[in-house]
C-alpha cells in the first residue's frame, strides 16, 4: 500500500502543478514509512516541503495554501498526533467555504497512519474516525488495499473540499497488488463489494479487512455465506448500498478497530433499524475495539477485533 | 560489499544502543530478515536487512551505542543470495506499473518506524466492486424491495416463529406491504380456536355504570374462576319463640358454623394456589337498594353481642340506602350471607365472589307440613342454601358447616 | 479569580507585544499615526456595525443557507436532510 500511496502522489504532483505535499520528516527522509520517498528529489523543495514539528501549523499552512489556489497533500505522522490540528481542521479547514459562502475554498487532503497493530509507542495506534466524522464540512476515507490507497487518494487531491485520509498502518506493507499506475481515480461516497453472500452482510474498512476476509472464507467453509462491503468513505457513508444488501441477507454485523461507543458502526445500525427494521431477521451486532485506551504491544492484538470474534458475531445472527 | 548505516529511527532519534543480534557473520540473510535489536530512548526496535546478501562484519556488540548514520553492518553481496535486487524499501510491494517499471524511492532502508511493521509476502487477489449511488446520481429514488425477502416487523416475525407459522404467502397489512403481528394472528390457529359463536348483538343498548357495571364484572371474575357447588337444607324453627331477630340469627349460627369448620371462613387465590383461613368473622351482608347490590361488612360477628350486632347492621342498613356507605364498610369480607328470603324464593344457587370462599343464602320463611312420629305438623322452616367454592373446601367441610349452622338455628334461644 | 501573574511579568510581556511594536516602528517612519488609527478603528465600527444590522433587519435567510457551500458535491444523506429542514421551517 505504501508503494500505491507513493505512485499516486507522484502521478498527481506530476499532473497537477497546483499540488503540494507537506508534513514532517516527508521530504528529506520521504517520511517515516517512506509513503513521500523520492518525492522532494523527483519536484524539488518548492512542492514537497518539512515542516517543523507542529501539527497545528501543517494543518494551518495547508488552509492557507489552499484559499491561494494550491492543493496541499499534507502528512500528519501517526493519527494520534491529530489534536493540536484540530482546531485549525474543525474550526477552519472545514468551515471556510461554507463561512465565505464559497468565496474561499479548501482543497486538502490531510493523510495519516490509523490504527495499531504495529507494536508503536503510546498514542501511535489511534482509530478517531468518528470524531472527525461528526464535523459537517469533512469527508472522511479509508481505503483497504493499495488498489483503494491509489484511486481512493487520486480522487481525495482531486475534490475540491477537505478530505481526512486514513491509512490502516499495518495493511501498509502486509500485501501486494498489482496497480495500474494509470491516475484513474476511484469513486467516493460508495461501498466497495468485495465478496457477494447471502447469509450475512458484514460492513467494514480499514485493516479490518484482514481479520474479516479470513472469518468470511472460514465461514463459508462451514456453509455460511457472507457478503462483505467495504465501507471505504466513513463520512458520508454509503447507507443505500448497505440497506439494499440487508434486504438480501436479513442480517447485518459491523466490524471497526476504533472504540465502540458512539463509534462509526453505531451510526450504520442506526441507520439499518431506522430504514431496514422489516427487512432484519436478527439484532445487529457490532464487533469493535473495546472502550479503552489502545493497549501498547502485547495487549494490541487482544484489542483488535479477531476472525474468532467476527466469526461468533455472525453465527450469533444466524441462531436467531 | 555494501555498507548498512544504523538508519534514523524515527523523531529525529541520534542514537541507539545495541540490545542483541540475531545473526552471525557469515550468515545469508533475506530481504527485511531481522537483524538485530536496538533501544532508542523509546522503545527497542528490530532492524530488518535492506537487502540480501552475506554478513561480512557486524559493527558492534551488545551495549555499545550506534550513532544515526554511522556503519552497523558489512554485506558481502558479491556471492550467495541475490545481490542486485533494486534498492527499494523494505517489503515486496511491487506494486505493477504499465509505465515504468523504474523503482520507487531513493533510500534503501525500510522506513523510521518505532514499532514492528508486518511485512508479508502475500499477494492480494480481489474483486472489488465499487458500488452505491455517486453524488452524481442523488436523485434520491427509494430504495425499492426486491426479489423475494418478506418484510416483516421484528415482532411478527417472533410470533410466527413462536406459532410454527411461515411468513411466506402471509399479506402485510402494514405501512408498504409490512407483515405485522396482527397478520400473524389473522392465519393462525389462535383465530380458529376463537368461539365462533357470540352472543348476537342488539341496537339501542346503555353502557352499564355504577353499582350495575361493579355486580357484572364482580360476577364474570366469580364465573370464570370459581368452582360453585350448593347444598340445601331447611332449618326446623318451630322451637323459636315470638320475637326472633331473624338476621342476628343468621349471624349466630353463622359464626356457630366458622367455629365447627373454619375453612369456611377463608380467603382463596386460585392463580397463586393459597389458602389464608382468617380468625376474625367479617360478614358481608347483601342489601338490595333502588341503585343496585351494596354488601356492606359486619365486623367480628363472633365477638359481639346481640345487641352491638342489631345497632352495626341497622347502622349499615341505612346507611346502604343512603349511599352513604364508606370504603371501610365494604372492604376485606369474609363471609357471605344473602336474606333474600325477605323478598320471596326458597332456594338459590347464590354466588361465591373469590376470594371468599362461601355463602349462605336465606330463603323465605314458611310454614311447612313436615311429618314427624306421631304424624303430621306444620312447622315454621327456613330454607338454606349454602354454596362453597369446592377448589379450597370439601364437601364435608361444607356439610358441617351446614349442621352446625342447622343446630344453632334450631335452638330455641 | 484573579490570575496570579507577577506584575513584572505582565508589563514584560506588553512590551514584547508584536503589534505594539509593529505601529511603533510604523509610527516612526512617519507611516501611522494617532489620527489615522482612530480613523481606522471608527471605520471598522461602522463597517461591523453595518453588516450586524444588514444581517438582523433582512429577511430571515432561508434553511437552505445552512446546507448551502459545505461540499462542492453535496453527499446524499445532506441532501436529504436538506429536504426536512425545509419541511419544518419556522418563519421566525
Amino acid at each position: 500500500m505504501i508503494e500505491a500511496i507513493n505512485r499516486a502522489h507522484t502521478w498527481e504532483l506530476a499532473h497537477d502543478p497546483t499540488v503540494v505535499v507537506l508534513g514532517e520528516d516527508i521530504g528529506v527522509n520521504g517520511g517515516v514509512f517512506r509513503a513521500t520517498a523520492g518525492l522532494q528529489e523527483q519536484f524539488g523543495k518548492n512542492r514537497v516541503q518539512d515542516t517543523p514539528l507542529a501539527e497545528g501549523m501543517i494543518a494551518g499552512m495547508a488552509i492557507g495554501m489552499a484559499t491561494q489556489g494550491l492543493k496541499p497533500v499534507a502528512e500528519i505522522q501517526f493519527m494520534g498526533f491529530i489534536y493540536p490540528a484540530l482546531d485549525q481542521i474543525a474550526n477552519h479547514m472545514a468551515r471556510l467555504r461554507n463561512r465565505t459562502r464559497g468565496r474561499l475554498t479548501c482543497p486538502v487532503v490531510i493523510r495519516m497512519p490509523h490504527g495499531g497493530g504495529i507494536h508503536a509507542p503510546e498514542h501511535h495506534s489511534e482509530s478517531l474516525e468518528a470524531m472527525l466524522a461528526h464535523h459537517a464540512g469533512l469527508r472522511v476515507v479509508c481505503p483497504s488495499s493499495p488498489a483503494r490507497a491509489y484511486g481512493l487518494l487520486l480522487a481525495a487531491i482531486r475534490d475540491p473540499d477537505p478530505i481526512i485520509f486514513l491509512e490502516p498502518a499495518r495493511l501498509y506493507r502486509l500485501v501486494k497488488q498489482e496497480v495500474a499506475d494509470d491516475g484513474k481515480a476511484l469513486p467516493l461516497d460508495v461501498c466497495y463489494r468485495l465478496r457477494e453472500g447471502t447469509d450475512v452482510t458484514v460492513v467494514t474498512w480499514g485493516a479490518m479487512i484482514t481479520e474479516t476476509m479470513r472469518a468470511a472464507e472460514t465461514l463459508q467453509t462451514q456453509g455460511v455465506s457472507c457478503e462483505v462491503l467495504d465501507l471505504a468513505t466513513l463520512s458520508p457513508i454509503d447507507h443505500d448500498t448497505i440497506l439494499e444488501s440487508v434486504t438480501k441477507t436479513g442480517r447485518l454485523v459491523i466490524v471497526h478497530e476504533a472504540p465502540r461507543n458512539c463509534g462509526i458502526g453505531a451510526e450504520i445500525a442506526a441507520t439499518v433499524a431506522e430504514h431496514g427494521l422489516y427487512d432484519l431477521h436478527a439484532p445487529i451486532k457490532r464487533v469493535t475495539g473495546y472502550d479503552t485506551i489502545m493497549p501498547l504491544a502485547r495487549l494490541e492484538y487482544d484489542y483488535i477485533p479477531n476472525a474468532a470474534r467476527i466469526m461468533d458475531a455472525v453465527r450469533e445472527t444466524l441462531v436467531e | 560489499m555494501r555498507t548498512f548505516n544504523l538508519p534514523d529511527l524515527g523523531e529525529g532519534l541520534a542514537e541507539a544502543e545495541i540490545v542483541r543480534w540475531h545473526v552471525n557473520v557469515g550468515d545469508v540473510v533475506a530481504v527485511d530478515q531481522p537483524m538485530l535489536a536496538v533501544e532508542t530512548a523509546k522503545a527497542v526496535v528490530e532492524v530488518p536487512a535492506p537487502f540480501a546478501g552475506t554478513i561480512k562484519t557486524l559493527h558492534g556488540k551488545p551495549g555499545d551505542i550506534i550513532a544515526t548514520g554511522a556503519p552497523l553492518v558489512e554485506f558481502d553481496t558479491a556471492h550467495g543470495a541475490s545481490a542486485e535486487v533494486p534498492p527499494t524499501a523494505a517489503g515486496h510491494s511491487r506494486a505493477h506499473r504499465s509505465a515504468d517499471a523504474a523503482h520507487v524511492g531513493a533510500s534503501s532502508d525500510a522506513g523510521t518506524v518505532v514499532g514492528n511493521m508486518p511485512i508479508g509476502e502475500h499477494e492480494l487477489i480481489e474483486t472489488a466492486q465499487a458500488c452505491g449511488y455517486s453524488n452524481n446520481r442523488a436523485n434520491g429514488n427509494p430504495r425499492t424491495s426486491p426479489n423475494g425477502r418478506l418484510r416483516a416487523a421484528p415482532a411478527a416475525r417472533a410470533l410466527a416463529k413462536h406459532l410454527g407459522i411461515t411468513l411466506t404467502g402471509l399479506s402485510g397489512s402494514g405501512r408498504g406491504g409490512v407483515i405485522v403481528v396482527a397478520d400473524v394472528i389473522t392465519h393462525s390457529s389462535i383465530a380458529a380456536r376463537a368461539p365462533a359463536t357470540t352472543p348476537p348483538a342488539f341496537h339501542g343498548g346503555e353502557g352499564l355504570r355504577g353499582l350495575r357495571r361493579a355486580m357484572a364484572q364482580s360476577m364474570t371474575l366469580a364465573r370464570d374462576n370459581v368452582m360453585n357447588c350448593t347444598i340445601f337444607d331447611d332449618a326446623d324453627l318451630h322451637h323459636w319463640r315470638e320475637g326472633h331477630d331473624i338476621t342476628i340469627r343468621l349471624l349466630r349460627a353463622i359464626a356457630a358454623g366458622c367455629q365447627a369448620e373454619p375453612a369456611l371462613n377463608a380467603w382463596f387465590d386460585g392463580n397463586a394456589q393459597t389458602r389464608r383461613l382468617l380468625p376474625q368473622i367479617d360478614v358481608g351482608m347483601a342489601v338490595d337498594t333502588p341503585d343496585g347490590l351494596i354488601v356492606p361488612v359486619i365486623r367480628d360477628i363472633a365477638g359481639r353481642t346481640a345487641v352491638q350486632l342489631r345497632r352495626e347492621v341497622d347502622r349499615l342498613k341505612s346507611a346502604a340506602h343512603d349511599r352513604t356507605v364508606t370504603p371501610e364498610d365494604l372492604r376485606d369480607v369474609t363471609f357471605m350471607l344473602s336474606n333474600f328470603g325477605m323478598i320471596a324464593g326458597r332456594y338459590a344457587t347464590p354466588v361465591v365472589v373469590p376470594p371468599m370462599v362461601a355463602i349462605l343464602g336465606s330463603g323465605r320463611l314458611s310454614r311447612d307440613v313436615v311429618a314427624v312420629q306421631s304424624g303430621l305438623e306444620a312447622h315454621l322452616r327456613m330454607p338454606l342454601s349454602l354454596t362453597f367454592d369446592h377448589r379450597c373446601v370439601t364437601g364435608g367441610e361444607a356439610a358441617r358447616f351446614l349442621a352446625a349452622v342447622l343446630r344453632d338455628l334450631e335452638k330455641d334461644t | 479569580m484573579r490570575a496570579d501573574r507577577d506584575q513584572s511579568e505582565v508589563r514584560e510581556a506588553w512590551e514584547k507585544e508584536p503589534l505594539l511594536r509593529l505601529r511603533a516602528h510604523l509610527v516612526r517612519l512617519k507611516a501611522w499615526d494617532e489620527a489615522r488609527e482612530e480613523s481606522l478603528k471608527a471605520e471598522c465600527a461602522r463597517e461591523v456595525e453595518a453588516a450586524v444590522d444588514q444581517y438582523l433587519s433582512g429577511p430571515k435567510p432561508s434553511t437552505d443557507a445552512m446546507f448551502d457551500h459545505l461540499f462542492a458535491n453535496p453527499p446524499k444523506g445532506l441532501l436529504e436532510q436538506r429536504e426536512i429542514a425545509r419541511r419544518y421551517a419556522s418563519g421566525r
